[in-house]
């Protein structure tokens, strides 16, 4: 969740940085297993694991490499992957990693599992919206019907991404996706005008 | 540029038993040549009236609608009938094709209804068929068309006439999504040949494919937006990388 305002103070401060820790997080969580499946197929180098990830989620996810060695570190630190050093001609040593009997049992534990869905309870338009109402300082319906045309802007640039008639499964399913939440976004959008409309006690 | 359609206090009251219903309340709308407009809105918000007044199908109770130059509003019946056929093309949800026509015959039709020979209808029937994937279904009957193929042919005879502005009213409501996406991926392709299109619809999804929406709610329209900047494709991933699955 991307904030251009300044910081409000410290205690705004440290909510901020913690919601970030906790995207992060998760982020974190989900690479690491990523990682653990490409090392499943073969044995690879940091870069081509970069490079590997990137092509698995069709662009929709760039990787920094700093992110990815981090990982592997953390990986090869509680034994789920080991590393090879293999010298090359003319170019640095290379560091190939490959997956640990333990990384294979967590990476068959992973798959075997459904993920815990994402309950979104906490939504920086909706507390916008409270704050609103709170300060008396402008109409809620007014916000409500901006985020509307908004939202619709952004639904547009999925249709427009989703017509390349190039685009692999994968990414037009990740596509897909993110079409579908944007028009339960505008169903709800539809719901808070309509009970702002009869006034929130 | 001059605008192809324009609208000014455009109102309709129905009377039913002495109750007055007011499904558009003063709309004022300007759309460009060669523009995709989607207008969206809740069912009964006054949407496909809009359309039909644009279309010359009914008449306003107040108010002006212009397309191409013609106060539809001051027409009569039939001479809304020659500018329905000329200079408007119509595609409504269900369709709505002769059903003891043949897929070729539903399309040159109107194209023979107005004075074209049966050589030049039979081209252009061809040429939309063969745009539209469909020149193996020339010989069939709309009963043995599937939905999408029924809707493809719909907008084909839409376009015979190669009409000024092309209105649809809810064009994907009876299509499953995949083919929904098809024939919307169709009108797309029609646009960006400079075909003016109007669009009415609920589904967001549909109406995201339009250069520009209106929201419609009670009979006016309450907002709108551009949707793409013209010239600008940007896209929101920064890069593609392809990969199968």
């Amino acid at each position: 969740m991307e904030c251009t305002q300044q910081p409000l103070g410290l205690d705004f401060q440290q909510k901020y940085i913690y919601t970030e820790y906790v995207l992060h997080s998760e982020y974190v969580y989900m690479l690491n297993f990523a990682i653990l499946g490409l090392l499943s197929q073969e044995p690879r180098h940091g870069y081509d694991l970069k490079q590997a990830f990137e092509a698995l989620l069709g662009g929709t996810w760039p990787l920094n490499i700093g992110q990815v060695y981090t990982t592997l570190s953390r990986l090869e630190r509680d034994g789920y992957v080991e590393s090879l050093i293999v010298p090359q001609e003319l170019l640095p040593d290379r560091k190939v990693y490959s997956l640990t009997q333990a990384g294979r049992d967590q990476l068959s534990l992973w798959l075997s599992e459904p993920t815990q869905g994402a309950i979104r309870l906490k939504d920086e338009f909706f507390i916008k919206l409270l704050i609103l109402q709170l300060t008396n300082s402008s109409d809620p319906i007014a916000l409500i019907r901006k985020q509307r045309l908004a939202t619709m802007q952004n639904m547009a640039k999925l249709t427009n991404l989703l017509s390349d008639p190039d685009l692999n499964t994968a990414t037009a399913l990740i596509i897909e996706g993110a079409i579908l939440h944007v028009e339960a976004d505008l169903n709800w959008l539809d719901r808070c005008e309509e009970r702002f409309k009869e006034g929130i006690p | 540029m001059n605008p192809i359609i324009e609208t000014k206090n455009l109102q309709k009251i129905y009377r039913n038993n002495g109750v007055e219903v007011k499904a558009l309340r003063g709309i004022d709308l300007s759309v460009a040549e060669a523009e995709f407009l989607a207008v969206m809105g809740p069912s009964g918000c006054g949407k496909s009236t809009l359309l039909y007044l644009l279309g010359g199908l009914d008449r306003p109770t107040e108010g002006e609608v212009v397309v191409n130059q013609h106060q539809i509003h001051l027409l009569n019946e039939s001479q809304r009938a020659l500018l329905r056929r000329n200079v408007i093309g119509f595609v409504f949800q269900a369709y709505n094709l002769i059903p003891n026509l043949t897929a070729a015959d539903n399309i040159e039709l109107p194209a023979l209804l107005a004075g074209r020979s049966p050589k030049d209808a039979r081209e252009r029937q061809r040429q939309l068929l063969q745009s539209l994937g469909l020149q193996e279904k020339e010989t069939l009957f709309p009963a043995e068309l599937s939905g999408g193929e029924q809707q493809r042919v719909a907008i084909a005879r839409a376009l015979v006439n190669q009409p000024k502005v092309l209105l649809l009213d809810e064009p994907t409501g009876n299509l499953d999504t995949r083919t929904g996406a098809r024939v919307m991926e169709i009108l797309r392709n029609f646009h960006v040949q400079g075909q003016t299109i109007v669009l009415v619809t609920h589904d967001p999804k549909v109406a995201s494919n339009a250069e520009r929406v209106a929201f419609m709610r009670d009979g006016i329209i309450e907002d709108e937006t551009m949707l793409t900047v013209p010239g600008n494709t940007e896209p929101i991933l920064s890069h593609i990388v392809q990969l199968e699955l």
